[in-house]
């Protein structure tokens, strides 16, 4: 009877405790994306990423796109729009599997909304409805490695 | 009134052939059990002790995830660590599937071999040097399970003896361990002589040891950035959970192997209860004319099922561990040991044991059913 009785005992504590353990609030690690950030209306003078690659380092630009894949903070790959979307034979037609990955990555640019030194830690997916695919134009100043990399510090976006 | 137990035991030795037949049959079950749930959870355990929650490849994009197909600039692990704050250390690491020849003989074993700098060993902290030292230039170090993986005997592997690797004799100076990875059926060699003897200038893949979740943010923030390294980081975790989904359909076989093995077992137990029980059923109806309850006689014939059962499977996990003591199984480019561990052995001997008693109940209904003068009269 005392086994039983033992047994009992530790069953509900193991279960409490796995319940407690449960309950414990977790940190959001995430918070809204500021609408601040948001334009009205699409920015005028939008270029796709092809051109927009073409402009010096440094200077601020306009880019329009498709919403090509979200990173883990406030970034995401923008796409020149002149690359259809491979909705026939990827089960993900936002990674373009029918297109040159290379040619897909001349024509991406990764764009991203900083804190300081490094992208904020907000998420931007789902925010306005932004999703994979989704066109929007961004305003930022584009910074192009030796390798050709671009990446665009934005400050300010619009979906078209 | 109750029959003690000592009848159930006696009346065991009064058919030894069957009773012997019977053992034997709960032996057989019990090892053929213990071997398929060894050989599952040998499956299983081998990807889900390989993920490490702070490691992450990175691998070629349009390598599907496929280590051997994945090519990556060379010295990518230097750049990754300049570059990424928070990065404890980066392996930069070539992995092929090749040909292992033994000096002055033409046979040919397949084999898996990783080249690896010193950070490897910092990466992958699962890995234990069992005997001898680190490879240096010419020298290879293989894992517990190589001789399983390839074909090649243990002697043929041990410290001293030469391997042909890509043309190049080499020398084995180490021994390792990994347990419960895919690491163990590898050989492992220095990374520069790899690249020269199989005349690449690139790497497979970068394992990255991180210190957080933040560190990791900032590695994929690196692959986004550097479009022209065509990167993809996979966290361990997740990869060798798709490795693991890969095996799915070999480890569900394997369970319903266990399955139709019991079910076998069982039908082939009831018919023989059955069997036994009509031999004896003049003898049961006197008892239960004698004045013994049918609880009593059902109870007896389930004792001498379980001694039998619980006999015979223990013979036959003493035999299933004698042959699968460091076995292993060869599968793809990888190998895993078949574990027979305590998990194993109970689901053997349990399922030994209900299968018996499962087996005993209808040649008990029968028993009980049939009116004693009916019984009496029996043939």
């Amino acid at each position: 009877m005392n086994f039983i009785k033992a047994t009992a005992a530790l069953a509900l504590l193991v279960a409490s405790a796995s319940c407690s353990s449960e309950s414990v609030p977790v940190a959001k690690e995430t918070s809204a994306m500021p609408e601040s950030l948001w334009a009205a209306a699409p920015m005028a003078d939008a270029v796709d990423v092809l051109l927009a690659k073409q402009s010096s380092s440094g200077e601020v630009v306009v880019v329009k796109g498709q919403l090509q894949d979200f990173g883990d903070l406030a970034t995401f790959r923008l796409v020149d729009s002149s690359f259809p979307p491979c909705t026939d034979l990827c089960a993900t037609p936002w990674d373009f599997c029918c297109e040159d990955p290379s040619d897909i990555a001349a024509a991406t640019i990764n764009v991203e909304f900083l804190e300081g030194d490094f992208p904020a830690s907000w998420a931007l997916k789902g925010a306005h409805g932004l999703d994979h695919l989704t066109s929007v134009c961004v305003k930022g100043t584009i910074h192009t490695d030796e390798a050709g990399n671009a990446r665009l510090s934005a400050t300010s976006i619009a979906k078209l | 009134m109750g029959l003690p137990l000592d009848h159930s035991i006696r009346n065991l030795g009064r058919r030894p052939t069957r009773t012997l037949l019977a053992g034997l049959s709960s032996a057989m079950v019990a090892a053929l059990l213990v071997a398929t749930v060894a050989f599952a959870r040998g499956l299983e355990g081998t990807f889900s002790g390989a993920a490490d929650p702070r490691t992450a490849l990175l691998l070629s994009s349009v390598a599907d995830r496929d280590v051997v197909r994945s090519t990556a600039q060379a010295g990518l692990g230097s750049l990754v660590q300049a570059s990424v704050p928070g990065i404890l250390a980066a392996s930069d690491e070539i992995h092929m599937g090749t040909t292992v020849l033994l000096p002055g003989d033409d046979t040919k074993y397949s084999g898996f071999v990783r080249g690896v700098t010193d950070e490897a060993y910092e990466v992958h902290q699962a890995l234990t040097l069992t005997a001898g030292r680190l490879p240096g230039p010419g020298e290879v170090m293989v894992g517990r399970l190589v001789a399983g993986q390839t074909g090649l005997s243990p002697d043929q592997l041990g410290l001293g003896q030469a391997i042909i690797l890509e043309g190049a004799e080499l020398t084995i100076v180490g021994h390792f361990a990994a347990p419960g990875t895919t690491l163990e059926a590898e050989i492992w060699t220095p990374l520069e002589p790899l690249r020269g003897l199989s005349q690449r200038e690139d790497s497979s893949c970068v394992f990255v040891l991180l210190d957080g979740d933040r560190t990791a943010k900032l590695l994929k923030l690196f692959c986004d950035r550097r479009l022209d390294l065509e990167l993809e980081m996979v966290s361990s975790e997740e990869y060798y959970a798709e490795l693991a989904d890969y095996m799915r359909p070999i480890r569900s076989m394997a369970w319903a192997l266990s399955l139709l093995i019991g079910l076998a077992a069982l039908l082939g137990g009831a018919n023989t209860a059955i069997a036994s029980v009509q031999d004896r059923i003049r003898e049961l109806a006197a008892l239960r004319a004698l004045g013994f309850s049918s609880w009593s006689i059902v109870r007896s014939l389930l004792v001498e099922a379980i001694i039998i059962a619980a006999a015979g499977a223990l013979f036959g996990l003493a035999l299933g561990r004698l042959v699968l003591s460091g076995a292993s199984v060869s599968l793809a480019m990888s190998a895993f040991e078949l574990r027979a561990d305590a998990v194993a052995v109970l689901v053997a001997f349990g399922s030994a044991l209900l299968i018996a008693l499962l087996g005993v109940i209808p040649a008990a209904l029968r028993v009980v059913r049939l009116p004693i003068a009916i019984a009496l009269v029996e043939d």
